[in-house]
């Protein structure tokens, strides 16, 4: 059993962050340069075969639903665009770590992913990202239970345990267990990745709002933490026996109406078959 | 809340009571989004999917 720590001192005793693959982060810096061309992205997602592999699987997918088959790397950095290859590398990238996690947990993250792209595809959500960017999103919003679950599986079970019995969340249990909370820990991971700021602040912000700085960060993380609880109440947990709510603010901060939630759910549940499709590609 | 299929235009009613002794008003959900919280649509039409839906969704444990 560990004491309870502030974020800084579990990074320095008792966790080490994953780093991102040398490649991923070889293809970002190929992605930010403005003097790379489309050639030159493609030869640098081409460096690593794995990602390539899932970022053509994931082309090939229902998800992008192209007409034709794409065989090539360079063919779909063409047809895609920089900015669609960037959220692909990103989404294969958390694909592979989130085969180091439980299945629950995976199918609750691809299905917050969905739910968020869902937000991103109805205009009246207002969540304002783009819809791959908000996958992303969903898909990474509980990497930091990963490193929880891979670092203190004693603790997070006790965690667990006192979410169940005192009926409080799992962030909360896990704070008052171990002193960190998964969000927090996923913002740090994401910014150890160099991921955006916003991706940052909405992983980091999820379960509390103070730590996004700006007034839209705040909407995204409120949006995202909606779309948690919104998965949750579907049954698609990513902690079984775990309790669940949402904080009243995140109603608020999220600028969302109650007419403004049923075309969102619809549209989650019309492209439900998705997330099936998408657990059989990343396997 | 009364939930039954989505399908239906009237699978998911609000019972109201305006107070103590007055009949019950009912409406469709569709119809009194502004006098519910976003939370409980959230809820209901979740709960309305696990229960009647097409997804495959899991029901939930009423024991």
């Amino acid at each position: 059993m560990i004491g309870r720590h502030t974020i800084d001192s579990l990074l320095d005793e008792i966790v080490t962050l994953p780093s991102l693959p040398a490649s991923v982060g070889f293809i970002t810096q190929a992605i930010n340069d403005p003097t790379s061309s489309l050639a030159d992205v493609a030869r640098a997602v081409e460096t690593d075969p794995s990602i390539s592999l899932k970022s053509l699987r994931l082309i090939n997918s229902a998800y992008y639903g192209l007409p034709h088959k794409v065989n090539s790397v360079d063919h779909a950095v063409s047809l895609l665009g920089i900015k669609v290859i960037r959220n692909l590398v990103y989404t294969a990238t958390a694909v592979d770590t989130f085969q180091r996690g439980s299945e629950e947990l995976f199918r609750h993250s691809a299905t917050c992913a969905l739910l968020m792209r869902s937000f991103a595809q109805t205009p009246a959500s207002g969540l304002g990202i783009d819809p791959d960017e908000a996958f992303v999103y969903g898909l990474l919003h509980d990497v930091g239970k990963i490193i929880l679950i891979a670092y203190l599986p004693d603790e997070m079970q006790n965690a667990e345990r006192l979410s169940r019995t005192d009926r409080l969340p799992m962030f909360e249990a896990e704070r008052r267990i171990i002193g960190v909370d998964h969000a927090e820990l996923g913002g740090r991971l994401a910014q150890k990745w160099g991921l955006s700021e916003e991706l940052v602040a909405a992983l980091a912000g999820h379960h509390d709002l103070n730590l996004c700085r700006q007034q839209a960060q705040r909407k995204v993380a409120a949006i995202l933490s909606i779309s948690d609880f919104i998965c949750n109440s579907c049954g698609i947990v990513s902690t079984p026996s775990a309790y669940y709510d949402i904080a009243d603010d995140m109603w608020d901060a999220a600028e969302l109406t109650s007419r403004k939630l049923p075309p969102v759910i619809d549209r989650f549940f019309g492209s439900w078959a998705l997330i099936d499709d998408f657990l059989a590609m990343a396997s | 809340m009364l939930l039954g299929h989505r399908a239906n235009p009237r699978g998911a009613m609000i019972v109201l009571a305006r107070d103590s002794d007055a009949a019950v008003e009912t409406r469709p959900l569709a119809d009194a989004l502004d006098l519910i919280p976003p939370r409980a649509v959230a809820e209901a039409l979740c709960m309305q999917e696990r229960l009647y839906g097409v997804v495959g969704l899991k029901p939930p444990d009423l024991s």
